[in-house]
Parts: structure tokens; sequence; C-alpha cells
């Protein structure tokens, strides 16, 4: 079959090799874990546990507030030490539920369907799903019921699952893929059978054949379809699958649904499984933890709330100095500065850089070579929007769609001149919304 | 041939006096009126065009006092001075008010209060606040990319050698232009006649202070018991304007931090001034250190045996005071 793809993009280095080939291993869950109320898109979880309290693994912590939010649950079982604010991967502090564990992992009863998840309805599978407390798994983590609850005259006809992982050095969907590419399977059918979607689409990128192999051979007998896709970055964008898979275009200021199609990552349709068929919640989740810096590299399921110094002692240190600590991908995620934030269920990777790898140059001017514009996915002007934006010139950069920004970073990537141009842009964008809260307020 | 030049004078006087006529008779008709007190107005208007009175502009406060729409007091850059003549021309009477200076109440400059991460962005305060909430290890102390000094007009900020935006009270007309540019709210309005601040933002707990900041305020209300207009909210000290009462000196050598800063002496932070005129501040330090001191001794003589656990923290409050006097 041929790889399909998007216009644009950028081809950087994958890096993935050191863990590609690692099968996922059980981390033993920290003596304390930390877990963030702020782990989602949407308002932040209120705690509905107190200091002293006693959890059980699986137990809900924190209620969501609001449509846009989602319930969290304890990742092991013990005494609740504290309810306060702690450093958080967002750099400020976030609220959060601080779990002694008393190692008796002793799980709060779990309710699914079953196998049979069939017979029940659309909004009893819903229900499940957001009781379950999911999020998208690729690291936006937008709540999944949400996404899983469009308006009905959106006719929704597919649901594209992304295994692109186009992500540099991420291989936790990959491994996910091998080693569960049931419960993916299991996931997708879920969410078609709530949506009411007659198609689906595995997207995953050539470069895992060995994925490619197990999930067609998991999706026989089942309408879905395992689509390869050509190895580019940003491959797994919601956007770009859609043009790359069905050649639909999502309109300027929609969402996929206006292209009559959901999104949602291997990670989280693995989620939904557990969620309605076993009932059980999102509290854990795999990641990789891999850099040049980290002694071994590894795919490791861990609990939602485990300290990253943590996961650096299971992985056996880190080698000589560290330069960079990057939860998530080196293209869209945040460098961090401390190693005592917890993991989160956005959190696909821990990537441990070496100071060679940081580039620390000051920006050169722009020499308008163009090549941000070539590699914007969206078709987009890069630097025109960051310059527009840099001088506060809202309603032009406006004009020129800064708001279709998807904030992929292969502008920045490929601009010879090393210009913050992603940056610029969403300090351009969040200025617009600033402008238009305030309008909507007077 | 004379004839053709007379015919043109002839028609080109006479289409200048049609026109001319026309002219007057359609300024008579088409008169807009302006009101004279706008001219004057701007006549004495600074002319800065800062925006400190909240309208686009001297021409803008101008239109809007004629309308009535506006108070004479107004203008900041323009103090009393212009505004009692704002009142001549309007006929009104001028409540005068206290003119006021800005402030930015941190004193946590990099060597006090260090950077959690090396930020390489765009080198604005509200982009580098915008990336996990900023690099600086304390999230209430001043980032020292000099937005407040670029949107000032009257060059009041300046920035020390060691990243740290000070507002020269000389030249600070009290617009608040920097309030706005400012992405962590730490500058403040306060009357020009106070010279004793808290410059602290930081409303934590004295160990989460400590942990991020060497000057920053703990919440200790030492300085409370000095004088009654300090005031402490939660865990961070405040000067209450509204209440009377005398500051004695030596208040800012009490905060053990070093967080209260006086201005007395100086009408700008010790560390930005002339060489010359910073050896005359640190004398005047180690005067008021006597003065302490003196102070000190009258009080343990007075309390008698009690006095065991304050020398203690006495040595403790004068390195503090050194750091906030000597620092270079």
């Amino acid at each position: 079959m041929k790889a399909l793809t998007f216009r644009g993009g950028v081809h950087p280095r994958y890096n993935k090799d050191r863990t590609a080939g690692v099968k996922t291993a059980l981390l033993a869950p920290p003596n304390e874990v930390v877990i963030p109320m702020t782990q989602h898109i949407g308002a932040p979880a209120k705690p509905v546990v107190e200091a002293g309290a006693q959890v059980l693994v699986g137990q809900v912590v924190g209620e969501p507030v609001g449509f846009v939010s989602a319930f969290i649950h304890s990742s092991v079982s013990g005494k609740v030490k504290a309810v306060e604010p702690r450093p958080s991967m967002s750099g400020v502090p976030a609220m959060s539920v601080v779990i002694e564990n008393d190692s008796q992992d002793s799980a709060a009863p779990m309710k699914g369907r079953g196998e049979n998840w069939g017979k029940a309805s659309k909004d009893e599978l819903k229900e499940l799903v957001r009781r379950g407390g999911l999020v998208g798994m690729g690291g936006a983590a937008f709540p999944t019921h949400v996404k899983l609850s469009p308006p009905p005259d959106k006719g929704i006809d597919t649901v594209i699952l992304n295994g692109a992982e186009c992500e540099p050095f991420l291989t936790s969907d990959h491994r996910l893929m091998l080693e569960r590419p049931k419960a993916v399977v299991e996931g997708c059918r879920i969410a078609m059978a709530i949506l009411g979607a007659a198609q689906g689409v595995i997207g995953i990128e050539a470069n895992k054949l060995d994925a490619i192999g197990a999930m067609t051979e998991a999706v026989k007998g089942t309408s879905i379809r395992v689509q390869p896709l050509e190895i580019k970055y940003p491959q797994g964008a919601e956007k770009q699958l859609i043009d790359a898979i069905l050649g639909r275009e999502v309109p300027s200021g929609g969402l996929p649904m206006d292209a009559r199609v959901v999104v949602q990552n291997v990670g989280t349709a693995a989620a939904i499984a557990d969620a309605v068929i076993d009932g059980k919640p999102l509290y854990e989740r795999v990641v990789t933890v891999t850099g040049s810096a980290i002694k071994e590299a590894k795919n490791l399921i861990v609990r939602v709330g485990t300290p990253v110094t943590h996961i650096v002692e299971a992985c056996g240190g880190v080698s000589g100095e560290l330069g960079k600590l990057i939860c998530g991908g080196p293209m869209m995620g945040n460098a961090q500065h401390t190693d005592l934030v917890p993991v989160t269920k956005g959190t696909s990777g821990l990537l441990f850089l070496c100071p060679a790898e940081v580039d620390t140059r000051p920006a050169d001017p722009c020499i308008r070579c163009g090549r941000c514009v070539r590699a914007c996915p969206m078709r987009l002007m890069p630097t025109e929007l960051a310059k527009l934006s840099a001088v506060g010139r809202t309603s032009e950069s406006e004009a020129f769609g800064i708001l279709d920004c998807i904030e992929c970073g292969s502008c920045s990537y490929e601009c010879p001149s090393r210009l913050p141009l992603v940056q610029e842009i969403r300090l351009g964008k969040s200025a617009i919304h600033a402008a238009r809260r305030k309008q909507s307020k007077k | 041939m004379s004839s053709v030049i007379i015919i043109a004078v002839i028609v080109m006087s006479g289409v200048g006096v049609v026109m001319s006529a026309m002219l007057a008779v359609g300024r008579k008709v088409f008169a807009v009126e302006v009101d004279e007190r706008h001219e004057k107005l701007m006549e004495i208007l600074p002319g800065a065009n800062c925006g400190g009175c909240g309208y686009p502009g001297c021409s803008g406060y101008a239109a809007a006092l004629v309308e009535g729409k506006a108070v004479p007091s107004a203008c900041p850059p323009g103090g009393a001075e212009v505004s009692s003549a704002i009142g001549k021309i309007m006929g009104v009477e001028v409540s005068l008010q206290e003119p006021k200076v800005a402030i930015v109440a941190c004193a946590g400059d990099p060597t006090l209060a260090p950077e959690r991460a090396a930020y390489l962005g765009v080198s604005t305060c509200a982009a580098a606040h915008a990336v996990a909430g900023g690099f600086k290890a304390c999230t209430h102390g001043c980032l020292g990319l000099g937005s407040c000094q670029s949107v000032c007009k009257f060059d009041a900020i300046v920035m020390t050698a060691n990243k740290l935006a000070v507002v020269r009270a000389d030249k600070c007309t009290g617009c608040g232009a920097c309030l706005e540019a400012c992405p962590r709210a730490i500058i403040r309005l306060v009357p020009k006649s106070q010279d004793l601040h808290v410059l602290c933002c930081n409303p934590d707990k004295a160990k989460d202070v400590k942990a991020v900041c060497q000057v920053g305020c703990t919440g200790c209300k030492l300085c409370t018991k000095q004088s009654p207009r300090f005031v402490v909210d939660g865990f961070l000290a405040r000067v209450d304007w509204a209440v009377e009462g005398d500051i004695p000196r030596t208040v800012s050598f009490v905060c053990a931090p070093g967080a209260i800063f006086d201005a007395r002496q100086n009408k700008i932070l010790p560390w930005i001034t002339e060489p010359s005129e910073r050896r005359d501040f640190e004398k005047k330090v180690e005067l008021w250190k006597e003065e302490e001191k003196a102070r000190k001794a009258m009080a343990k003589a007075g309390a008698g045996g009690d006095g065991d656990q304050k020398p203690a923290r006495q040595p403790k409050a004068q390195s503090a005071v050194e750091n906030a006097g000597g620092q270079a």
C-alpha cells in the first residue's frame, strides 16, 4: 500500500532505535505519588479527598468541574499525605493530592461492561469513558468524553486512530501497538460505536513496519483498516492525518468533526478499551524514557503521579551532565527546570539530552529564506506572523491565519536563524484571544 | 499682444475675487465650532501623550475636559501645576491629589534571587512570563527584560547591571504605563512623599520565599512593631498609606531579609547611583546601624534578662543590611 502524507512538514532525525525494540516493562510504584489536579485541557479537577484519608488504586481523588474537565484517580493505595500545590510539568505549581504508597496495591472495585459491551447504550459507554478519567494521551490531554460528544448534526463517519508517533525519540505508541493490538482495535470499535461512525482507520508511519503488521493482523474481521503513512513530522497532527488519509480539509477555525472525523491517539484507544471492558480508570500509562543522557533507555508503564526522579533511578541514573530534560517529544514537549515533577496522563516520554545536544546560541535576524513557509503544514507564513505579532499588529496577523497555527514547531526547527517563531506566534494568538475575551465581557 | 496680457490679468483677478468670496461665505456657513479652551488646554498639557489620564493622548484628554467628562487632576506628568492651570481655564475648583510615582516592588536581582532556568526565547517580560511562569525561581520577582523600561516615555526606569528594573523617583510622573507592561504586576503607584517601601510581592510562606530569594519578605512582622504603618497580610508586609504614624529611620535595618527599602536619603536605589553618592549612603548606613545598636542596647537594658535570644538575631540582621546597602 502506498504511504500517504500531507504538504509541508520537516524531517528531523527520529532517534527511535534506542527504545523501539525494548519491551515495555512495569515500573514499581514509588513510595509517594503526587497527583496534580490539572492533567488535562479545561477546568482543573476538584480534590475530593482530604489529608489522612485512605485511598485505593483507581479510587477517585479529583472530580471534574464542568463538562471540559476530567476525573482523576489514585494510582496507588495508601494514605493521603497532603492536598496542596506542588510543582508540576507546566512550570507553575498545581493543586495536587500527595499519597503515601502502602505497597499493598489494593484496588478499588472496578466494574466494566466486559466483552459484550456492544449491548450497552451509547450514553452508558460514554459515561464509562468519562468515569475512567480519559484524556488524549498523545500529549495535548484533551478530555476524551468531550471529543466523543460531537453535536449530532456533524454526521461523524470516520474514526482515525493516530499511530503515526511522528515525534522523534518517542516509542510508547509503537510498543503499545505491538504489545496490545487487540486493546487498540477494541477501543477503536467502542469509539466508532459511540460516534456511530462506519469507518475506522489506523494511521501508522512507515518506519514502524512491525506495528503495521501487528495492527493489520488485529483488525481482521472488523471495519477498521490500517493505513501506512509517510515518515514526516507532524504526520500525527489531527488535521494533517485527516488530510493524508481521507483527503479532507478541516475548515479554518474548525475542528476535525467539521470534516466528519474524530481523531484519537492509539494510547487513548487502548485506555478506552480498558475503561469500558474492565472498568479500569486511567492511572498508568506507557512512557518512553530516552535520550543520550540517560543510562538505560526504556519503555515503562508508569503510574500517574510518579516523580521523574523515581524514573531516573529506575533507568540507572543520568550519565554525565544533563543538558535538558523535556517532558514529551523534542518538537512539542515542555522543557523542565526540575526533575521533582510528577508524570501525568499526557506524558508520553521523558527526554534526557546531554549539553552538546542543546543549542543555546542566540537568534539571528530573519534572512527571508522562506524555509519556514515551505515547512509549515498549515500553509501559513510563520515569519510574517511572528513579525506581526511581535509588534502587536493583531488584526493583520489574524487575517493571515495566525489562529490556524497548530504550534507543531516545524518552522522553528527549520529556521537557520534559530528564531523563536512558534513562541512569537503563540504570544500573538494569546493576545487575540485576550482581546476577544475583553470584547465579550463588554 | 498687450491686450492678451490685460485680459489674462483681468480674468485671473476676477476668478480670484470670486473664489475668495466663496471661501469667505463657506467659512461662515460651514464653520466648525472649536472650543477655544481646547487649544488653550493643548498649550499647557505636557504633550507626552503618555496615556496616564486614560484618554488617547493629550488631545483626547483636552477634548474630554472640554466635554466635561474628565477631571482636571487626571494628568499625572503635569502634576499640581498643570492641574491648577486646567482648573483656571475650565473655571472649576481643583482638588489637588498627592502626586504618585511608580515603584518596582522587587529587590531580588539574579545575584539575590537565582534563576531556575536558562531562557533563550523572545526577549520581553510577557513572553518569558508565559513560558512555565518565567525563568526566575521566584514567580513574583522582576524578570529584568525591561518591558517596563521600553514603555516609559520619561526615561524614568533604569535597568541595573544585575538585570533589575528600578524607577527613578525624580523622573517618574506616575502615568502608570509601566504597570500595564509588567506581566507580574509588581510595579505599584505610591505617594511621592513616601519613602519607605516593602520591595517584595511574594505572598508565600517564609520557607518558600527563602528558598527563592535572599531579600524576600518572610512575613516576620518585625516591621509592624516599629511602626503602625506597616501591615502584614498573610506572609507579605506592606505600608498602609492611610494609617498615620511615625516611621523610625531604622525600620529598614530591622527587616531581616532586607526587603524594606528606605528612599529617604536616596531618591533611587543605592546600587545605581554615582560612586560618590554610594559612598555617602554607605556612611549613612553605618550611622543608622550605630543608632539601631544604641536603641537595642537601651531596649535590652530596659527589658532586663530576656535579651539572650536577641543577640543571636542581630548579626543576621546586620549581614542582611550589608547586602541591601552595599549592593554594587
